[in-house]
C-alpha cells in the first residue's frame, strides 16, 4: 500500500485506511512477489546480461557461467 | 552504438587480455566494512565469479562473509590514511585519485559496484567494464540537502566546497564504463539525470530463503506494532512513523539506530519501542509478527520491504522510488495509491463490496 506524500497526516491517513480494509492479508501473495527477487535470479539475470553484452571471446566462458546458475 | 556493435568492436581482440588462460575478473566496490545490501551484491558476484580480485577503498575483513574474505582484496591509499580505515567517508574528495591508484592492466572484465565511488577505475581499453550501480552518490546529487541537513558543522562547510568538483568528477567517470546496469527502475532514471546515461535494470538479490511467515494462524492481530527497520537518519523519514503513530496511538517498534535517535525518542509517545541494533534472529521475529511495516523513505531499491512481505506481512509505503517499483505491480490488494484519489475510492469500494 502506497502514500504519496511525505507527511505525517499521509502517514496516519494510510494507516487508518490500511486498518479499515477488513480481509486478511493473504502470506502467499506477499511471498510470491518477494520471490520473484532470489539471488539465483540474480546470478542468472547478471551472467545473461554480461554474456550478450560481452566480445566473442569472453562469451563462452559467461555462458557457461550462465548455464551453472540455472 | 548499439549493443551489438559493441560487442562486435570487440571481437578482434587477441583472446586474452594477459595471454592465454582463464579469464581474469576484477570487481571494484566502493568499501567493505559490513555485510549490507551493497556487501550482498558483491558476494553473489563473487559467486559467479570465484576467481575475481576484489578492489576497495578501505576492507574491514572481520566484518566480511568467509567467502569475501577468501577473495585477494586490494585497498586504496585511503585505507593507510590517518583514520582512514575508520572515517574513510571522510576522505570523500580523495577518492577519485586512489580509484585512479588501481592498476587494472591485463584484466579482462572489471565489475565496479557503485553507490560511493567505484566505477571511476581507469581500465584497459579492451577491457569490458561493467558498473553495477546501487545509486549515483546520493550525498552529492538529489539527496544532496538531506545528507548536508543531518552532517555534522565541518562536514556542512565542507560540502559546497568539494560537491561541485566531485558532480564534474563523477559525471566524467561515467564516461569510463562501457554498461551501466541499475538497481531499480528508480535508480535508473536517476542515473540518467546526474550522468546523461542509459541503463539496464537487474534488481539486486533477497534473500528471501531466510525469511519465513509465522506459523500462527493470525500472528499480526489489531494490537500488534507497526514496524519500522532501517538506519535512523533523516533521509528515511522515521520521524513520520513514529509521530504517525504517536498521534494515532498505535503500537511501533523502531529497529535500527543512527543520528536521529536521539531526537526521536524525544518525540515519540508511549506507544513507541525503540529496540537499537537487534540480531537477525530478532529482526525476523519482528519482521513476521508486525502487523506493517510502515516504509516511509525515498529508498534506491528496498530490500527491507522484500523481506518483510517474504516474512508474510504487508508493507506501507512512500510510493516513490525504488520500494515502489517493488510493490506497483503486486496483484494483491493491499496495493493502490494515496488513499483520498479517485482510483484508490474505487478500489477501496470494490474490495468492500
Amino acid at each position: 500500500m502506497f502514500f504519496h506524500a511525505q507527511t505525517v497526516d499521509a502517514v496516519a491517513d494510510a494507516i487508518k485506511d490500511f486498518e479499515a480494509d477488513p480481509a486478511p492479508i493473504s502470506p502467499e501473495a506477499t511471498m510470491a512477489w518477494a520471490r520473484k527477487f532470489s539471488a539465483k535470479r540474480f546470478r542468472r539475470q547478471f551472467t545473461g546480461y554480461l554474456a550478450e553484452i560481452s566480445p566473442a571471446y569472453l562469451q563462452d566462458d559467461l555462458r557457461r557461467r550462465e548455464r551453472a546458475q540455472t | 552504438m548499439t549493443r551489438m556493435m559493441r560487442a562486435a568492436a570487440f571481437t578482434s581482440k587477441p583472446p586474452r587480455l594477459n595471454g592465454s588462460g582463464p579469464m581474469r575478473v576484477a570487481i571494484v566496490h566502493y568499501w567493505l566494512v559490513g555485510m549490507r545490501g551493497g556487501e550482498k551484491v558483491i558476494e553473489e558476484l563473487c559467486k559467479i565469479f570465484p576467481e575475481a580480485d576484489l578492489f576497495t577503498h578501505v576492507a574491514i575483513r572481520e566484518n566480511l562473509s568467509p567467502r569475501l574474505r577468501s577473495h585477494s582484496i586490494t585497498e586504496s591509499f585511503i585505507a593507510r590514511l590517518p583514520g582512514g580505515r575508520r572515517h574513510y567517508q571522510k576522505y570523500l574528495p580523495l577518492m577519485p585519485r586512489a580509484l585512479e591508484g588501481f592498476d587494472l592492466t591485463g584484466y579482462d572484465l572489471v565489475i565496479s559496484s557503485e553507490a560511493g565511488p567505484a566505477k571511476g577505475v581507469i581500465t584497459d581499453p579492451d577491457c569490458l567494464h561493467v558498473s553495477y550501480v546501487h545509486s549515483p552518490m546520493r550525498y552529492i546529487w538529489d539527496q544532496y540537502w538531506a545528507y548536508q541537513a543531518q552532517a555534522g558543522w565541518l562536514a556542512r562547510l565542507a560540502m559546497p566546497l568539494f560537491a561541485p568538483s566531485l558532480r564534474q568528477w563523477d559525471m566524467a567517470s561515467a564516461a569510463r564504463v562501457d554498461y551501466i546496469i541499475a538497481n531499480s527502475e528508480f535508480v535508473a532514471r536517476r542515473i540518467s539525470k546526474a550522468w546523461g546515461r542509459k541503463s539496464t535494470v537487474i534488481h539486486p538479490p533477497v534473500d528471501v530463503a531466510a525469511f519465513a511467515p509465522s506459523r500462527m494462524p493470525d500472528p499480526a492481530g489489531p494490537n500488534s506494532p507497526y514496524l519500522f527497520a532501517g538506519e535512523l537518519v533523516s533521509y528515511k523519514r522515521p520521524d513520520l512513523v513514529v509521530d504517525a503513530c504517536t498521534r494515532l496511538g498505535r503500537p511501533l517498534v523502531v529497529i535500527g539506530d543512527g543520528p536521529a535517535r536521539a531526537d526521536l525518542e524525544r518525540r515519540a509517545g508511549p506507544t513507541v519501542t525503540f529496540l537499537g541494533r537487534v540480531d537477525f534472529k530478532t529482526l525476523k521475529a519482528n519482521y513476521r509478527n508486525c502487523r506493517a511495516l510502515v516504509f516511509p523513505g525515498i529508498e534506491d531499491f528496498g530490500i527491507v520491504p522484500l523481506e518483510v512481505m517474504m516474512s508474510g506481512r504487508p508493507v506501507i509505503a512512500f510510493g516513490k522510488g525504488g520500494g515502489d517499483r517493488n510493490d506497483r505491480r503486486r496483484s494483491d490488494r493491499h496495493v493502490f495509491p494515496r488513499p483520498n484519489c479517485r482510483r484508490c475510492r474505487r478500489r477501496n469500494q470494490r474490495f468492500r463490496g
